[in-house]
């Protein structure tokens, strides 16, 4: 069973996307901002993360970098949520240390096929 | 002392003394340059040789009717002007010779009222056969002047008037110094007055596009906030309707969160168009360029596509040109677009059949390096109204509630895709019949190679100016906005017209002296000077006046602009269809168009009332400088012209238009109640084609008059 670090600051969002993932059959670590998601990722080290990139305390570009610079023999997939769909995000993302971009809303089949795609 | 003087004035002063003193009176002249104060030197000069009591000088008023005295020896003399044939001195302005009063007349001369003077003598200055002042002078004895006093006395004349010629002279140069000293203050603080309103204006419109920018981004920027914050709740709505769907086996309650989903995605899928149209509209659309391959991006669409079309039954066929392999372009963006018109032409069409054509164009004069893709999308559906065609691509105006209620949608589908079609330096037109479906084509070019200027197109072979009098098809863009002017450009060139670019008001200056366009797009905000200085010096120059400007701007001055002659006003954003019109409309001559010039009210009503019965289009001004405004606007088939008007009368009017060659052949026929000088028939004969006499000419000669003319025109065009 894979483990899921989801980063989301609303409530509402988190709790959505985390009951569809364990419905899915994958175990579910949260939190609500960067500074938290940095230390649940040294923690433990979770297969996968979702990354919210508009996050209180520190936002989820910084969140990514540091965790590629303090964790750089260990690589977790890190999947970008972000709410602008602008183009640039996904650059930007990518250049933070972002695997894969998936613009929100959510759509929750193809952010499946995302995943999957790194787990397997 | 009188004694000595009565006595030397019997005698003739001997020939060297007299020389002496006409070179001292010569002297006293060649020193003074003040008139006045020579002439008491000059009586006391005088007063050697002639006994003098009282010395007065007299000047005729201008009409000639009355002289007024002015005192030499004295401080004080008659201030009431005398008639011109009263008194001695009246004799000599009136004889234009000397007078001698030897003894008292019964009544005292009118120059001297208080003393009855026994002599007096009134010496005239001549100059030009005129009598330009007298001098008076008075003795208290009878016989104290003789006749031979006046022929030395004579000598003295000639000096002596051009010494005050020289005065007047002086006199008047002065006035007109002074008058024109006024005259340039004025000029100088009317200028600094009218910089001033230019500053001020400037500033205004600066200041009113500033504002309106502002407005903007803050809207947009608000519709991008706002559609962020509707997003998130719906997200979870939708998430947790798919969620139980999956997680459920109940087919109601399936149903249920089906329609709770499907609701929540319209909703989704509203609010990303205006979250997309506001980022455009910000000018925070982002294009991708790079190289697509057209043929996969076609069939991944009408893969993801068809099970809509199948919906209303409908088939699809598509061709591409073999030519095309890659597009350099905004694959997202494109299959937006594709998608969209697509994604209408299914939702329009029941039991019919969608047409996809994607060719290559070649470059031709607008876009002279580009070739550009044409996507044409054909269906057999509903079709549009040609009334609504022109709201189609308005944000917010599908073309009727009904639409929405049956079809659904903002709207705002068609509205995007053009926006992104024009981010791209391209556009999106339609042609639709009711009944028998719609044809929406994209206009792309092959290779964006600018995102912030799309396609920045310049007329590479400007048009022959000379060779380009008779068959002139040019419009001039005169705009600092790469994408209004590239818009501009491409609808007019669809159109049918040449266009000539120019992005600053000099360069615009310059390329209408050189090519004389049929006509001149104006914006009013430009980086060096602003429309309306533009506009007012196209319109000052007799070489361009005639050339009809309309104006393209955001700001509400539409009076402004047709106070300074433009000829026609649009707002911006432009509606290129009704661009189009208006310039096919000013630029083309118009026959059967009437000038009527005539500052009667009732003249003008009865032959206007009269010409346009018999089908004739009129216009009218009340005067010839209206009459060149109005000329400035429009070119008229035939002028009809009244002499006598205010501000500007007929003769002046004729003389402005004859001068002007473009101008120079339009039929003048006059309509005049006014009696002719010879050199007034000349010029009319000269310049006009017809005289018609007010008050002797019939309603039926005037009409024939002018339909004559007027078929002469159309024969010759």
């Amino acid at each position: 069973m894979s483990t899921i670090l989801l980063v989301e600051d609303n409530e509402m969002v988190q709790e959505m996307l985390a009951e569809r993932l364990e419905y899915r059959g994958f175990s579910v670590l949260l939190a609500s901002d960067g500074a938290t998601a940095i230390n649940i990722a040294h923690q433990n080290k979770p297969d996968l993360i979702l990354m919210d990139m508009n996050l209180p305390k520190i936002d989820g570009w910084t969140a990514t970098r540091r965790i590629r610079e303090e964790m750089p023999d260990h690589h977790i997939p890190i999947i970008a949520l972000t709410a602008h769909a602008i183009a640039g995000d996904r650059e930007k993302c990518l250049a933070a240390g972002c695997d894969e971009y998936e613009p929100k809303p959510v759509h929750f089949k193809r952010l499946l096929q995302k995943i999957n795609d790194f787990l397997t | 002392m009188n004694e000595s003087l009565t006595s030397g004035a019997d005698d003739t002063p001997q020939v060297m003394p007299l020389i002496n003193y006409l070179d001292k009176i010569a002297h006293l002249f060649s020193q003074n340059n003040d008139f006045f104060t020579l002439l008491p030197l000059l009586i006391t000069q005088l007063k050697q040789h002639l006994p003098i009591t009282h010395a007065l000088f007299a000047t005729p008023s201008a009409t000639h009717h009355h002289y007024t005295l002015h005192p030499i020896t004295t401080t004080t003399s008659p201030t009431t002007p005398i008639p011109i044939t009263h008194g001695l001195a009246g004799h000599a302005f009136t004889h234009h010779t000397p007078a001698i009063l030897t003894h008292p007349p019964a009544t005292p001369d009118p120059a001297f009222p208080h003393q009855n003077y026994p002599s007096i003598l009134a010496f005239p200055l001549i100059s030009n056969n005129q009598t330009t002042a007298v001098l008076l002078l008075a003795h208290t004895t009878p016989q104290a002047y003789h006749q031979n006093n006046l022929v030395w006395l004579t000598s003295l004349a000639t000096p002596l008037a051009l010494a005050f010629n020289h005065k007047q002279t002086q006199q008047q140069l002065q006035q007109e110094h002074l008058s024109r000293q006024q005259l340039e203050q004025q000029l100088t603080t009317q200028q600094n007055h009218l910089e001033e309103l230019v500053a001020t204006r400037t500033a205004q419109l600066t200041q009113a596009k500033e504002a309106a920018e502002a407005a903007n981004r803050t809207k947009s920027t608000f519709l991008a906030n706002m559609s962020h914050e509707l997003r998130t709740p719906l997200t979870v709505i939708i998430g947790y309707a798919e969620m139980l769907a999956e997680q459920t086996n109940d087919t109601y309650t399936i149903d249920k969160l089906n329609k709770i989903h499907l609701s929540a995605k319209q909703l989704l899928s509203i609010i990303s168009d205006i979250l997309d149209l506001s980022k455009i509209e910000a000018g925070e659309m982002i294009l991708h360029l790079e190289p697509v391959p057209l043929k996969p991006l076609i069939e991944h669409i009408i893969t993801t596509l068809q099970p809509l079309i199948d919906n209303n039954n409908n088939q699809i066929s598509w061709s591409i040109t073999n030519t095309i392999d890659t597009l350099h372009a905004d694959a997202q963006k494109l299959k937006q677009i594709i998608s969209n018109l697509l994604n209408n032409a299914a939702k329009f069409t029941h039991d019919g059949h969608i047409t996809m054509t994607i060719t290559q164009e070649a470059s031709n004069t607008v876009t002279n390096e580009q070739d550009w893709l044409k996507i044409e999308i054909k269906d057999t559906g509903i079709g549009i109204p040609s009334a609504k065609m022109n709201r189609l691509f308005r944000a917010f105006a599908q073309i009727d509630d009904s639409t929405t209620r049956e079809y659904g949608g903002t709207g705002l589908g068609l509205v995007i895709s053009r926006r992104l079609c024009q981010l791209m330096g391209g556009d999106l037109t339609v042609a639709s019949q009711p009944d028998h479906g719609s044809i929406f084509t994209i206009y792309l070019p092959t290779n964006i190679t600018s995102q912030q200027h799309p396609s920045l197109h310049r007329l590479q072979h400007l048009p022959d100016p000379n060779q380009n009098d008779n068959h002139n098809n040019t419009i001039l863009i005169i705009d600092d906005d790469p994408n209004a002017r590239h818009l501009i450009s491409q609808h007019l060139h669809n159109a049918g017209y040449q266009v000539l670019i120019a992005d600053t008001g000099r360069e615009g200056l310059h390329l209408a002296a050189t090519h004389h366009p049929l006509a001149i797009t104006l914006d009013a905000l430009l980086p060096d000077m602003t429309g309306w200085q533009l506009l007012t010096t196209l319109k000052n120059d007799p070489a361009l006046t005639h050339i009809p400007v309309v104006m393209l701007t955001v700001m509400e001055d539409r009076q402004t602009g047709l106070d300074l002659g433009a000829t026609d006003y649009l707002h911006k954003p432009i509606d290129y269809d009704r661009l189009a019109t208006v310039i096919t409309q000013h630029s083309s001559p118009q026959i059967g168009d009437i000038l009527l010039v005539e500052d009667n009210q009732d003249l003008r009503h009865i032959v206007t009332k009269m010409l346009t019965k018999q089908g004739w289009q009129v216009r009218t001004a009340t005067n010839g400088y209206e009459a060149l405004t109005t000329l400035q606007q429009a070119t008229p088939a035939l002028i009809l012209l009244d002499l006598m008007m205010p501000e500007m009368d007929g003769f002046q009017f004729m003389n402005h238009v004859r001068q002007n060659p473009y101008w120079a052949n339009i039929p003048i026929i006059i309509i005049t109640a006014k009696k002719l000088s010879p050199q007034e028939k000349e010029q009319i004969e000269q310049q006009t084609q017809q005289l018609l006499q007010k008050g002797s000419f019939h309603t039926d000669e005037l009409l024939s008059q002018v339909t004559q003319l007027i078929n002469q025109l159309n024969d010759t065009l």
